[in-house]
């Protein structure tokens, strides 16, 4: 069946723009109630338009450097045009890219059979990893995950390069400094422990900053700065920074298996779950996905935190081979 | 506008550079996001809001503002941007961005969406609706006016806007359908 809502976009348009009357509004309410179908694609409207203007993700402009370019402009006394900078970028991407065959070569000439190198490669598979790098920095893998390891006597720089995602806590050395590679992006250390999330088949690279300061950048862009608490992602596609203003608990509970949910859907909880403990917890029906939950758990077992989910949401648990199952009449209210 | 800011742009038109400063220091990081959220283009962006705040400054003298500094300030920068996305060049940039996003858009699910994305994914998305359509809502979403400000200014009518905000909505909606919550999709998949 199709939705009816062809007519209604306009009026949910001015809903939520405030520009609805009374009447419409009452409209608006008598449609939600006949159909729960009604209710999700208001919902889905509401979520585009709310976050259309939201700043929890922000793209970061360098306002001091904006100054005092303005500021001389200023004195100069005339408005300079508008001007495109793409053949200016190009012929640095060019020049980069000279550079960097050229040192390459060199770099080969001087390391006859890597004397003055030291590499190490760690990959995890199925379960997550911890190891020790060869200067005393300490990696925790997540599954699925790739790092390889040189350190460059010559250059005295410590190189990383990351598939997937890893906890990283560095021993810093103004000597020696410490690089992570992923893609497109690097991060510098500055004294850290870090999180970078960068698997090839996802959209974005995501870093977490736990403690000290980094420096997320790519070759062409310095990037942010960031310090202890603050969160950034990486958008592959349009090549673009953006700081994240909201919290996300749960980014360490693969590492910490520590978790914390506020108001969160009971489909992504289990999803989240399945994921850290490659375990197989199943919501038995599609109105158990939409209950929501608050709670903390700090636990190695997931069958354990299951059963305190279903304790606290009033669902029955079964166990089915791997499968623990859980099940109910669904949420009326949230948790 | 109230009695601050008016003291402020007093101090503003009598050529007070500190004021300038403290100004531009207050508005540079929301206009550029409003400038990219046109242009798609972060230098170019850049460009448009410094441009505005030096032609500011020079008109300092001369300029009325009826309602509001940031209000004029927004006002400019939308000009600008709509002036040099009329641009040839541009032109042509914009439209393979927009191949681009929705290729993109058509990718398989992707699970575990992480809301910072789908913030993302919404911007890209407001990227590829129709001039008019994409003007409106910014005008409503950005600039937080009023239905009839919009009218007013863009010269069209109310029910026109009252259009353009729907089918935004609509557009952005059906070209985000894989990556808004999982729970709500599947509530519309569910009904019989």
């Amino acid at each position: 069946m199709k939705l009816q809502h062809d007519d209604m976009d306009e009026l949910i348009g001015k809903v939520l723009a405030g520009e609805a009357t009374e009447q419409e509004q009452l409209q608006l309410n008598t449609w939600l109630a006949a159909n729960p179908a009604n209710q999700t694609y208001f919902d889905n409207l509401k979520i585009i338009f709310d976050k259309a203007a939201s700043n929890d993700v922000k793209v970061e402009f360098d306002t001091d450097a904006a100054w005092n370019k303005v500021r001389d402009r200023l004195s100069e006394g005339k408005v300079v045009s508008i001007h495109k900078r793409t053949e200016r970028t190009s012929i640095w991407v060019r020049i980069a890219a000279g550079i960097a065959i050229f040192s390459g070569v060199i770099y080969f000439l001087n390391n006859p059979i890597g004397q003055t190198t030291q590499q190490m490669a760690v990959v995890s598979a199925d379960s997550t990893r911890q190891d020790t790098l060869p200067d005393g920095s300490t990696a925790f893998l997540n599954k699925k995950s790739e790092l390889a390891y040189t350190y460059d006597a010559k250059a005295k720089s410590r190189k990383v390069k990351l598939k997937g995602e890893a906890y990283f806590s560095v021993k810093h050395d103004e000597e020696k400094p410490f690089v992570i590679e992923a893609e497109d992006i690097l991060v510098r250390d500055i004294g850290t422990e870090f999180n970078l999330k960068a698997y090839p088949e996802k959209d974005t690279i995501e870093i977490l900053v736990t403690e000290g300061e980094v420096q997320f950048y790519t070759l062409y862009d310095s990037g942010l700065n960031l310090k202890a608490g603050q969160r950034a992602i990486y958008s592959k596609r349009n090549k673009m920074f953006y700081r994240i203003e909201k919290p996300d608990t749960n980014i360490l509970a693969y590492k910490t298996k520590v978790f914390s949910f506020n108001n969160t859907d009971l489909k992504s909880v289990v999803e989240l779950l399945n994921e850290v403990y490659n375990s197989k917890i199943v919501l038995a029906n599609k109105r158990l996905f939409d209950c929501r939950l608050t709670a903390n758990y700090k636990e190695d077992n997931p069958a354990i935190i299951a059963e305190v989910i279903a304790e606290t949401m009033n669902l029955t648990l079964t166990r089915k081979g791997e499968e623990l199952i859980l099940d109910g009449d669904g949420c009326t209210n949230s948790q | 506008m109230d009695l601050s800011e008016k003291q402020v742009l007093e101090k503003f038109r009598q050529g007070n550079q500190s004021t300038f400063e403290m100004i531009f220091r207050a508005y540079y990081q929301p206009l550029c996001r409003y400038a990219f959220s046109f242009l798609n283009d972060k230098e170019e962006a850049e460009e448009v809001v410094q441009t505005a705040f030096i032609s500011v400054w020079e008109k300092r003298t001369g300029i009325e503002i009826e309602t509001s500094l940031k209000a004029y300030l927004y006002r400019m920068v939308r000009n600008s941007c709509l002036n040099v996305i009329k641009h040839e060049k541009v032109k042509q940039q914009h439209v393979a961005h927009q191949l681009y996003v929705g290729e993109v858009a058509a990718e398989s699910v992707m699970h575990n969406v992480q809301a910072a994305e789908l913030e993302i994914k919404i911007a890209q998305a407001m990227q590829t609706l129709p001039e008019q359509c994409r003007l409106v809502f910014q005008l409503s979403r950005f600039e937080e006016l009023k239905y009839q400000e919009i009218a007013d200014q863009l010269q069209i009518s109310i029910k026109t806007v009252e259009n353009h905000m729907g089918k935004a909505l609509k557009l952005m909606r059906e070209q985000l359908k894989d990556y808004l919550p999982l729970f709500l999709i599947f509530m519309n998949n569910w009904m019989p």
